[in-house]
C-alpha cells in the first residue's frame, strides 16, 4: 500500500532530475512540523512530529506527503505514547500516515499570500479517505511558507479506542501543519 | 347545548410536554426504517426507487430490495465482498452499481440472476447514467468517463476528450448534453458515436468555484451547480450563463455535497447532517434543517414517489424525511406550542398568539425565521381568540371577554375596545374584514366595525334578535359578499341585503350548531357541526361528508379552503384534504390524539403552506408537493402454485396445479408498518379478507376461472385504494371435460349397442335356428307318424312277427330306439356325428326290415369325423329322403353311401326316381340348408346328375 507514494516519490525524483535544468516546478517540503490535537473530556492530548516530508510538483499539481509514526513527540507521559504507537496506530503494522493527491487551485508562485485547495488521500493506519484541505500559502522570497489544520475522525481510519478510555481520547484528532516549501 | 359546546371548544387546558428537538425550532418528520438483513446488520452506500416504489439499496456485500418492512438480499459475486458501492441506477430491469475498486456490476432484479461484473477502472465510480436504453455513462473520481455500450468500452478523459479534469464527481444530462461535475470546473460534453467533445465552464467563465461537488436539473436547460466553496450556481446551458444564489451563498455552508429535486424545490445537504430546502428552487424563502446527530450522515439521497427524501449514511437504517410536513415546536424564545390563534397575511408572515401575546413569525433569510413579539398580553386581559388584517394594515386581535384590540404593525401602537366604546360584546370569537369593514363574531351576536378617523364605529347586525342565543362562533364573508355565521342553535346562516336565510330551513338536519366554516376555490361553503358534522351546501344543495374512513369518532377542530378546490381538515386523528369531487377524505398525516382547544387554529400562507396549531406544537404542511391521492403501492410479488414460484405471465394450469399462495406487498413508506390489505378471490368467493399477513393462501382450488385482487391501505380508504389483479384459469380435468365426457358416452352407447345389435342377431338367430329344428323335428315327427311310416313299420312288424319272433322283438326295441333318440336329440343345436350314426343306422335297421337287401347303406367314416359335429337328424333326413323318393326293388337296389370326402361329408343315392313321386312337404333339404348356415355360416351342396344324388355336409369341430 506504500506502492503509490513510492511511484510518486520515484516520479518525482526523476522529474526533478528532467526540471533540473530549467528550474523545474519541482518543490520540496522543510523545516515542517505537524501537530494533533486530542480534546476529550477528561484529558487534552499532543504531540508533534518534525519529521514530514513532502514534494509538490506543479507541473502537474501533485502531491506527496508522508510523516513516519514513530518521529511524534510530547504526549503526557511516556506510556501514553507507547499505547499511542503500540495500541491506537499499530506504528510497526502502518508505520507512515501520508497524504498524496493533487491541488485543485492552480498554484501562483508569484503570489504574496494565496489559499490553495489540495485533494487527496489521506492514509493513517491503513486506511485512506478522501479529503480537501485547505492550504494557506504565503511567499517569503523564494521559500513559500504553507500551513493547514484539519480535522481526522478516528472511525474514518478504523482506530478503536477502547471504552475504558474514551473519555481521554477524542473522537476527533486536530491535526495542524506548518512548513516552508521550496523550489529544487 | 350552547354552554355545552362552549366549554367544549374553548375550555382550555394546557399540559404541555414538549418533545425533543429543543435546539431547532423547525423540523420536518424525520423516521428510520430498519433494512438489516437477517444475521448482519446492513452497511447501506446506495439507494434507488424503482416504478413499483420499492428501494434498492447497494449494501456492503449484497444488494437488498426493500418494501419498508422486509427485503429481499442479492448477494454480489464474491469478488466484490469486501467492495464499497459507491453509486448505482436502475436499468429496465436491471440494476446496476459502481463500486470504489472502480468495477461496475450488472445484475437482474431477481435472485439468481445473471450477473455481469466489469472492471473499468481503476479509480471509484461515482456516477452512472443511461442516455439511452443499453448505453451506460461511467463517470469516475480520477480517469474521467467511460461509454458502455452493448460489448465497447469508450474512456474519454481530460486529454482525449477535453474534460475539465478527470476527477468527475457526479453528471446529468440535459437538453442533449452530458454536464459533468469535477474538481476543475463544469463540462459540457456532447457525445456522438465514439466522440465526446466538451466545453469547459470554470471560474473564468462566472462560476464561482472550480470544485464542484454536485448537480440538479432546475429547468429542461439550467442546471444548479453546488461548490466546494458553499455556493450554488445556476448554469443555463445555452447560453453559459451563471447565476449565483446569492443569499445561499451568503450562509458559508461548507461544501455543497448533493442536490437533489423534491417537486418544485431543491435541497442541498452540506457536512453535519444540514439539509437546506429552496422553495421553487430559489432562495427567497429558504429554510434550514438539521438531521438528528444520531442518524448519521448522509451519504445519498432520493425523493421518492410519496415524496419523502430517502437517505442512506451508511448504516442499517434508512432515513426518511417529509419535508413538506413539518413540525414547529419551540423557538429560542417561544413556544410555539398552544397557540390559541393563527393568521397569515399577504406579506408572508405567519401572526400567532398564545397566552403571553401576539408574533410575528417570518421566514427571511439569514435568520430563516425569527419570532418578533407585536403584543405582549396585560396579565388581567383574557386570551386571544380571533385575529384579522384590515385593508390598511392593522392587526385586530379578539378576545375571550376583554375586548378587541388594534396593532398597528409598523409602529407597534396597539388600541383596545370594548363594550364601553359600543363593542356588542367582550367575547370575540371570529373577525373578517370586508372592505373597510369588520365583521365580529361575538357571544352577543354579530357587529361590524368601521374605522373614521381612528375612531371605531360598532354597528351590531339588525337582525341580532333572529340568531337565537346570539352565540357567533364564526362569521365569513362569501364570493358574492354575502355574510355566512355560525351560530349556536340556528346553524348555518346567510345574511344578505338585511334578510336572514337559515341552511336549517332548508336542511332540517344540517346542523344546530356551527363552529367552524370556510369557502373552497369552487365556491362551496363548507362547515363543521359538533351535532351533525362536516357538509358542503352552496345554498341550493348541501351533502354531508363521510368521516369514516378518518377513524371512529373523529372530531374536526378547524378548516381551510387549500389549493385545488381541497379543503384542510384538522381532526382528532390528524390532518385531511377533502374535496366536492373527492368527498372522501384523505388523511395526509396521521396523528393519533390531535387536539386543538380553539376555533381559529388554521391559516395558509401566500406559499401554500398550511398551518395548524395543535395543543402541543404547531404544524406547517406545504401543499406545493403533495400529490392527489397518494396512497399506498399494491404489489403482487409472488405467485406459487403447488409450493413453487410461477411466472406472473403464466396464466393457464392444469387440473392438478390447484394450490395457490400469493405473497404481496404494500409499499408506504409514510408509515409501512400500517399497511393493511384486502384480498379476493373472485370466482371461489365474494367478500374481501382483510388481513395484515403478506400471504394468502388457497389449496385445493376446484378448476375454473378466478381473478384474484389485493388492495391496500394505510388508513381505511379502500375506495382510493390500490388494486392489483392476477387472472387464472384451472384447467377441468380430462375426465370432466364435456367433450370427453360427450366421447365417453358416445363409446358406451355404441358399444351398447353393438352389443345389443350383437345380442339382437343372435337371439333372431337363435330363433330361426329354433324354428327350422323344431321344422326339422315337425318334419321328421311328421314322417315318423305319417301314416305310412307306421304301416310300413307295422307292416314289416306283422311280416316278422310269425317268422321269427325274436327277431320281430329286435324290431320293435330299434323301433323304440329311433324314436327315444328322436326325442331325446330334439332340443340340442348340434349333435356328433356319432351320435347321428346310430339314429341313421337305428332307422336303416327299420328300413332294412322291410326292403332287405335292396336298400344298401355304406358309412364309411372314421373316428375323426365321428367327432364332428352336425344339427340333428340330418342324416337321417337324407336318408329317408333318398328311401323316400327312390324305387326300392330287387332289380333296382338303392344304394346310399355315407362317406368322407376331403372335409366333406358326402351322402350319395343312386337316382332311380318313383314314377308317382311321395308327397313331399318338400322342407326337408331346404331345413338342414339353412340349419347349416345359421349353425355354422357353412352351406351345403346338393349335386344331383342322372344316375346320382348327392349331398355334401361340411365337416364342422
Amino acid at each position: 500500500m506504500m506502492k503509490p507514494i513510492l511511484i510518486l516519490l520515484a516520479s518525482a525524483i526523476v522529474l526533478m532530475g528532467s526540471y533540473a535544468m530549467t528550474l523545474s516546478g519541482i518543490f520540496e517540503v522543510k523545516n515542517a512540523t505537524i501537530k494533533f490535537d486530542s480534546a476529550a473530556p477528561e484529558e487534552n492530548i499532543k504531540a508533534t512530529s518534525t519529521d514530514l516530508k513532502g514534494v509538490l510538483n506543479t507541473a502537474d499539481n501533485k502531491f506527496a506527503f508522508s510523516v513516519a509514526i514513530n518521529t511524534f513527540q510530547g504526549f503526557n507521559s511516556a506510556l501514553q505514547r507507547e499505547h499511542f504507537l503500540e495500541d491506537y496506530m499499530e506504528a510497526a503494522k502502518y508505520p507512515k500516515a501520508t497524504f498524496t493527491g493533487k491541488l485543485i487551485d492552480k498554484f501562483d508562485s508569484a503570489a504574496a499570500s494565496q489559499k490553495i485547495r489540495a485533494k487527496g488521500q489521506v492514509e493513517i493506519h491503513g486506511l485512506s479517505k478522501e479529503r480537501i484541505l485547505d492550504i494557506q500559502i504565503t511567499r517569503e522570497g523564494l521559500v513559500y511558507k504553507f500551513s493547514a489544520s484539519f480535522d481526522v475522525p478516528l472511525a474514518d481510519h478504523g482506530i478503536r479506542v477502547p471504552r475504558v478510555v474514551n473519555q481521554k481520547i477524542a473522537e476527533t484528532i486536530k491535526v495542524q501543519v506548518d512548513g516552508q516549501i521550496q523550489a529544487q | 347545548m350552547a354552554r355545552y359546546r362552549l366549554n367544549n371548544y374553548l375550555l382550555v387546558c394546557v399540559a404541555l410536554t414538549l418533545s425533543c428537538l429543543r435546539s431547532h425550532a423547525q423540523q420536518p418528520r424525520w423516521w428510520r426504517l430498519d433494512a438489516s438483513q437477517r444475521n448482519t446488520p446492513a452497511q447501506l452506500h446506495c439507494l434507488a426507487s424503482d416504478q413499483r416504489g420499492y428501494l434498492w439499496l447497494a449494501a456492503r456485500g449484497s444488494l437488498l430490495r426493500f418494501d419498508g418492512q422486509r427485503q429481499l438480499t442479492l448477494p454480489y459475486p464474491d469478488s466484490l465482498q469486501l467492495a464499497t458501492p459507491t453509486t448505482m441506477l436502475l436499468s429496465d430491469n436491471q440494476v446496476i452499481i459502481g463500486f470504489s475498486n472502480g468495477v461496475v456490476l450488472t445484475t437482474g432484479m431477481a435472485a439468481q440472476q445473471q450477473k455481469a461484473c466489469i472492471k473499468v477502472c481503476n479509480s471509484p465510480v461515482t456516477c452512472l447514467l443511461e442516455p439511452r436504453p443499453g448505453t451506460i455513462i461511467i463517470a469516475t473520481d480520477g480517469e474521467g468517463i467511460f461509454v458502455s455500450e452493448q460489448n465497447s468500452l469508450v474512456h474519454h478523459n481530460s486529454r482525449t476528450a477535453g474534460l475539465a479534469d478527470d476527477y468527475v464527481h457526479e453528471m446529468v444530462m440535459l437538453a442533449g448534453k452530458l454536464v459533468l461535475a469535477t474538481d476543475l470546473g463544469i463540462s459540457l460534453c456532447t457525445i456522438s458515436n465514439d466522440n465526446c467533445r466538451c466545453n469547459t465552464i470554470d471560474t473564468h467563465k462566472g462560476l464561482s468555484d472550480n470544485l464542484s461537488l454536485s448537480l440538479a436539473a432546475v429547468d429542461s436547460l439550467t442546471v444548479a451547480v453546488g461548490m466546494h466553496n458553499g455556493t450554488i450556481s445556476l448554469l443555463h446551458l445555452t447560453t453559459g450563463n451563471v447565476s449565483l444564489l446569492e443569499k445561499f451563498n451568503a450562509l458559508q455552508s461548507g461544501p455543497v455535497q448533493s442536490l437533489l429535486r423534491l417537486g418544485p424545490d431543491l435541497l442541498t445537504r452540506t457536512e453535519g447532517g444540514m439539509v437546506y430546502v429552496l422553495p421553487s428552487c430559489s432562495d427567497t424563502n429558504l429554510q434550514q434543517f438539521q438531521l438528528p446527530a444520531e442518524y448519521g450522515n448522509p451519504l445519498h439521497w432520493l425523493a421518492d414517489a410519496e415524496n419523502n427524501v430517502v437517505m442512506v449514511t451508511g448504516g442499517h437504517e434508512v432515513v426518511l424525511a417529509d419535508f413538506h410536513l413539518q413540525y414547529l415546536t419551540e423557538h429560542d424564545e417561544q413556544s410555539f406550542a398552544n397557540a390559541q390563534c393563527l393568521l397569515a397575511d399577504e406579506q408572508g408572515n405567519i401572526w400567532f398568539a398564545n397566552d403571553k401575546g401576539i408574533f410575528r413569525h417570518a421566514v427571511e433569510f439569514s435568520k430563516y425565521q425569527y419570532l418578533q413579539t407585536m403584543y405582549s398580553s396585560p396579565a388581567d386581559e383574557d386570551k386571544i381568540i380571533s385575529m384579522c388584517m384590515d385593508k390598511n394594515g392593522k392587526l385586530w386581535f379578539g378576545t375571550f371577554g376583554s375586548g378587541v384590540g388594534c396593532i398597528d404593525i409598523t409602529t407597534g401602537k396597539v388600541k383596545k375596545f370594548t363594550e364601553r366604546d359600543g363593542l356588542l360584546n367582550n367575547n370575540v370569537l371570529s373577525m373578517v374584514a370586508q372592505d373597510t369593514t369588520i365583521w365580529m363574531a361575538t357571544l352577543g351576536g354579530v357587529c361590524s366595525m368601521r374605522m373614521d378617523d381612528g375612531k371605531p364605529t360598532f354597528s351590531p347586525l339588525e337582525q341580532s334578535s333572529e340568531l337565537g342565543n346570539g352565540y357567533i362562533y364564526s362569521v365569513s364573508i362569501d364570493r358574492s359578499g354575502r355574510l355566512l355565521l355560525g351560530t349556536d342553535g340556528q346553524g348555518l346562516v346567510i345574511y344578505e341585503h338585511g334578510k336572514v336565510m337559515r341552511l336549517l330551513e332548508k336542511f332540517p338536519a344540517s346542523g344546530k350548531a356551527v363552529v367552524a366554516m370556510t369557502m373552497d376555490d369552487h365556491g362551496f361553503t363548507w362547515y363543521y357541526s359538533p351535532d351533525a358534522g362536516v357538509y358542503f351546501t352552496d345554498g341550493e344543495s348541501i351533502q354531508q361528508i363521510d368521516l369514516e374512513n378518518l377513524g371512529s369518532s373523529t372530531e374536526v377542530y378547524a378548516m381551510h379552503a387549500a389549493t385545488g378546490e381541497e379543503v384542510a381538515l384538522l381532526t382528532s386523528n390528524g390532518i385531511a384534504y377533502v374535496s366536492y369531487m373527492n368527498v372522501t377524505p384523505r388523511l395526509v398525516h396521521e396523528q393519533a390524539d390531535m387536539q386543538a382547544d380553539y376555533l381559529n387554529v388554521i391559516t395558509r400562507d401566500m406559499q401554500k403552506n398550511m398551518w395548524f396549531a395543535t395543543s402541543t406544537s404547531m404544524i406547517r404542511f406545504n401543499e406545493s408537493i403533495t400529490k392527489p391521492n397518494l396512497r399506498p403501492v399494491t404489489n403482487l410479488e409472488q405467485v406459487f402454485v403447488n409450493l413453487q414460484v410461477t411466472d406472473t405471465t403464466v396464466r393457464s394450469f392444469k387440473a392438478n396445479q390447484n394450490h395457490f399462495t400469493f405473497h404481496f406487498t404494500s409499499i408506504w413508506w409514510k408509515s409501512p408498518q400500517e399497511a393493511v390489505y384486502q384480498y379476493q378471490l373472485a370466482g371461489f368467493e365474494n367478500n374481501w379478507n382483510t388481513t395484515t399477513e403478506h400471504i394468502a393462501n388457497y389449496p385445493r382450488l376446484p378448476p375454473g376461472t378466478y381473478t384474484f385482487t389485493v388492495r391496500s391501505s394505510a388508513d381505511g380508504n379502500w375506495a382510493n385504494a390500490h388494486t392489483i389483479s392476477y387472472s387464472f384459469t384451472i384447467d377441468t380435468p380430462l375426465m370432466q371435460r364435456t367433450w370427453f365426457i360427450a366421447l365417453a358416452l358416445l363409446v358406451v352407447v355404441s358399444i351398447v349397442y353393438l352389443l345389443l345389435r350383437l345380442r339382437l342377431r343372435s337371439i333372431s338367430r337363435r330363433e330361426l335356428l329354433q324354428r327350422k329344428l323344431l321344422q326339422g323335428q315337425f318334419e321328421t315327427l311328421r314322417n315318423q307318424v305319417n301314416p305310412h311310416f307306421l304301416f310300413n313299420a307295422f307292416n314289416t312288424l306283422v311280416s316278422i312277427i310269425s317268422k321269427d319272433k325274436e327277431s320281430a322283438i329286435d324290431y320293435v326295441e330299434k323301433l323304440s330306439d329311433y324314436f327315444r333318440i328322436v326325442l331325446e336329440q330334439r332340443h340340442k343345436d348340434t349333435i356328433a356325428l356319432s351320435e347321428e350314426l346310430e339314429l341313421v343306422r337305428a332307422f336303416i335297421f327299420l328300413q332294412q326290415k322291410r326292403f332287405f337287401e335292396n336298400l344298401m347303406v355304406n358309412i364309411e367314416l372314421n373316428d375323426e369325423v365321428l367327432q364332428s359335429r352336425i344339427p340333428p337328424m340330418t342324416l337321417q333326413l337324407l336318408v329317408e329322403n333318398a328311401i323316400k323318393h327312390n324305387v326300392i326293388s330287387k332289380t333296382r337296389p338303392l344304394q346310399i353311401i355315407i362317406r368322407q370326402t376331403g372335409d366333406k361329408i358326402e351322402i350319395c343315392n343312386n337316382l332311380q326316381p318313383k314314377l308317382s313321386p311321395e308327397t313331399s312337404t318338400g322342407i326337408g333339404l331346404s331345413n338342414i340348408r339353412s340349419r347349416y348356415e345359421i349353425l355354422f355360416g357353412r352351406s351345403i351342396e346338393v349335386l344331383q346328375d342322372e344316375n346320382k344324388f348327392c349331398v355334401l355336409l361340411p365337416v364342422v369341430f
